[in-house]
């Protein structure tokens, strides 16, 4: 009896303890899900890293006056396009809804067609130019605009780049750079001046009338003067004209070389290859009367190609000390020098991007086949990065005025621009050119 | 007395023995019932692990220069306006459209015809899997838990694009962002929050805007239609976790 009581009380304490866990417990996991309504708990999925793409942006019909209207959208579709941060959409695919909205916007129907933004633009004419007003529009951002302004100027084409800028300046924090010049020596048949073209390959301007082989332009850092050799009076001498052309001015003429002018940031130098000595080497010199500064390299190599970092305080150049052509980074105020490109057995034509914040260096290197290329040297790691690669021959990289584009020539003829981040490549301009170098936008 | 004494203490272990035995079947039976998992949901796996295998090929000489390992963004779409011309450039003659060699042609068709029947005698083997299986997917066999969530991860990946160009790769590798969403029982979104930013807006409307871009996702097979309405934290990393 005591025994079968002591199982049952044993039996009926431990059922107990078991109930009392398990009521206890049931409305515990219920609330766990849906009760509790808390989504630091949600079972997480995470979603491969996806692939990039450009930003899909719609440019639908601009809206006002006929062919103005026209021509302002064709400015604004290749400015964007050049960019090469957008993916602009087929403006055949948008339907007629989309293309008659005006200067509205429903975010809904612009979803539907995959836009993540949408820039507008209405082109008016006036008096003394044209007027654009421009609008962009970001899907996620309501149906209001994030950018709305309007634009004047004598130049149709000055008011679209204005807004262009500004829808650039939008995404990136920093306006774009169109309305920019691009000066080249022109080769191939023909006269080999130096030009100037806007960076999008239209309002081409002939600078010199020199009659003679001219080569390797260099704007200023203000835009005002190109420096670039010509072999007028028989010998490669440097010589200064203004950006908006007219008579050139002689400022280096020693004996041999005088050849790859950099301008110093401040403009109160430059950088270039003198032979006069009997061997190529850098030296600086004062661009208003080419009066020598200093002697950079002093090494019985051929020091040649100069390129100023944007603070100013260093100097890239090429150098074959080592056997090859690569490139060396040295003081301003010259000695030493240092190799920084050990990868490839043809480096040359460094340029320095103008942004302090980004120690890069583009250059040209000659790959494996033989073939020239475009590469950019992280100054800070060493590391090399392409920039082309299966197009064609490229060659001369100069950077745009904000660092974040490259022009440069290519076999594949005329200069090209590409977003170094993005490889997205654009032919701006078709014709035989040779070393461009890229200026700021001339005050208008 | 002794005697009786003697008789009784087997009994007594024998009882004691009943006891124990019982004590211990009771605690198991209570510590079971208590960790019942009768209507507890099922238990999703909270991660996924992409292998990514080296490609077969020679090793890349190191004094080389470097190749793009992706391949270049195709250009934009037909420009709309010409390229600037070179005002030196004499005009290209206009090349009238030569005739066709009939007899490369000939050839040429001939060795196409041929190449096609020859593919077609040769029976494509099927890729090994499931017909409902993921084309990412790489296991054999998925557990209806894990089956759901890849569906989820597919429906999603395939509208999501990081916006290039905006954003670096530096920046990207320490963007996150993670969106709630929940789905109804015929698989439609019935609602997107953006749970925790990962502080640079365009990434978080690229993760908004794939979401809102997939609309519906496969509807949840019924074992699982709870969690999916109570909503899963969709994870958006810029890149892949080393």
């Amino acid at each position: 009896m005591n025994l079968r009581g002591l199982v049952l009380r044993t039996c009926l304490v431990v059922g107990v303890a078991a109930g009392s866990g398990g009521p206890g417990a049931t409305p515990a996991r219920a609330q766990a899900p849906g009760a509790t309504g808390g989504d630091e708990d949600l079972p997480k999925i995470r979603i491969t890293p996806a692939g990039g793409d450009l930003f899909r942006l719609a440019l639908p019909r601009a809206v006002g006056d006929g062919e103005v209207a026209r021509q302002a959208l064709d400015t604004e579709t290749r400015d964007l396009d050049i960019s090469g941060i957008f993916h602009l959409l087929d403006p055949d695919s948008f339907p007629a809804d989309l293309q008659n909205e005006g200067l509205g916007f429903s975010s809904a129907l612009w979803s539907q067609v995959g836009a993540q933004g949408v820039a507008k633009i209405k082109a008016t004419r006036t008096g003394s130019g044209l007027e654009i007003e421009g609008r962009l529009y970001v899907l996620g951002r309501g149906e209001a605009p994030v950018l709305s302004r309007t634009y004047r100027a004598g130049d149709g084409r000055d008011a679209v780049h204005q807004f262009s800028n500004d829808v650039v300046g939008y995404f990136t924090g920093q306006p774009g750079v169109f309305g920019s010049r691009i000066a080249l020596a022109l080769s191939g048949k023909g006269s080999h001046e130096i030009i100037s073209i806007d960076m999008d390959g239209s309002r081409s301007q002939v600078l010199t009338a020199m009659g003679s082989d001219c080569l390797l332009p260099a704007y200023a850092p203000g835009g005002g003067e190109v420096a670039f050799t010509s072999y007028l009076r028989n010998n490669p001498d440097l010589w200064l004209v203004s950006a908006g052309g007219g008579r050139a001015r002689r400022i280096s003429k020693h004996p041999g070389l005088n050849t790859g002018a950099a301008w110093s940031p401040d403009g109160r130098s430059l950088a270039l290859t003198l032979s006069y000595e009997g061997n190529a080497e850098v030296y600086r010199i004062n661009p208003s009367d080419g009066g020598l500064q200093s002697k950079l390299t002093s090494n019985p190599a051929i020091d040649s190609s100069p390129s100023f970092s944007p603070d100013g305080s260093q100097i890239a150049f090429v150098s074959n000390r080592a056997g090859s052509p690569q490139i060396y980074l040295m003081p301003a105020a010259g000695g030493g020098g240092k190799r920084v490109t050990f990868q490839g057995r043809y480096n040359q034509t460094p340029r320095w991007n103008p942004r302090v914040d980004k120690p890069v260096i583009a250059f040209t290197g000659r790959d494996e086949r033989g073939v020239f290329d475009i590469f950019l040297l992280d100054v800070r790691t060493g590391k090399i990065d392409r920039v082309t690669q299966g197009k064609g021959s490229n060659q001369d990289p100069t950077w745009s005025p904000d660092g974040r584009l490259l022009a440069y020539t290519s076999s594949r003829g005329g200069i090209f621009v590409a977003n170094p981040e993005t490889h997205h490549e654009v032919q701006v301009w078709r014709g035989n050119g040779s070393s461009p170098s890229w200026g700021p936008a001339p005050r208008r | 007395m002794a005697r009786e004494k003697k008789r009784r203490a087997p009994r007594r272990n024998f009882a004691g023995l009943v006891i124990t035995l019982a004590l211990h079947a009771g605690i198991l039976g209570a510590v079971k019932i208590a960790h019942s998992k009768g209507d507890e949901p099922l238990e999703v796996p909270r991660d996924f692990v992409i292998a990514k295998m080296v490609k077969l090929g020679k090793p890349r000489e190191k004094f080389w220069l470097p190749r793009i390992t992706q391949p270049p963004r195709p250009t934009a779409p037909a420009p709309v306006i010409k390229v600037a011309e070179d005002p030196n450039a004499a005009k290209a003659p206009v090349e009238a459209p030569r005739p066709e060699n009939p007899t490369i042609s000939r050839d040429l068709r001939r060795a196409l015809d041929r190449a096609r029947k020859l593919e077609q005698l040769i029976p494509s083997e099927p890729e090994e899997g499931q017909i409902t299986g993921s084309a990412s997917g790489t296991a054999a066999e998925a557990s209806e838990g894990d089956a759901y969530a890849t569906a989820i991860h597919d429906a999603i990946r395939k509208n999501w694009t990081t916006p290039e160009g905006l954003i670096n790769d530096a920046q990207l590798a320490r963007l996150t962002a993670t969106i709630k969403i929940r789905v109804g029982e015929d698989g439609t979104i019935l609602e997107t929050k953006l749970l925790r930013s990962s502080g640079n807006a365009f990434y978080d409307d690229s993760c908004v805007t794939a979401i809102q871009a997939t609309h519906k996702v496969p509807p949840p097979p019924a074992p699982v239609r709870r969690i999916a309405a109570r909503g899963y934290a969709i994870e958006f990393p810029g890149k892949d976790m080393k």
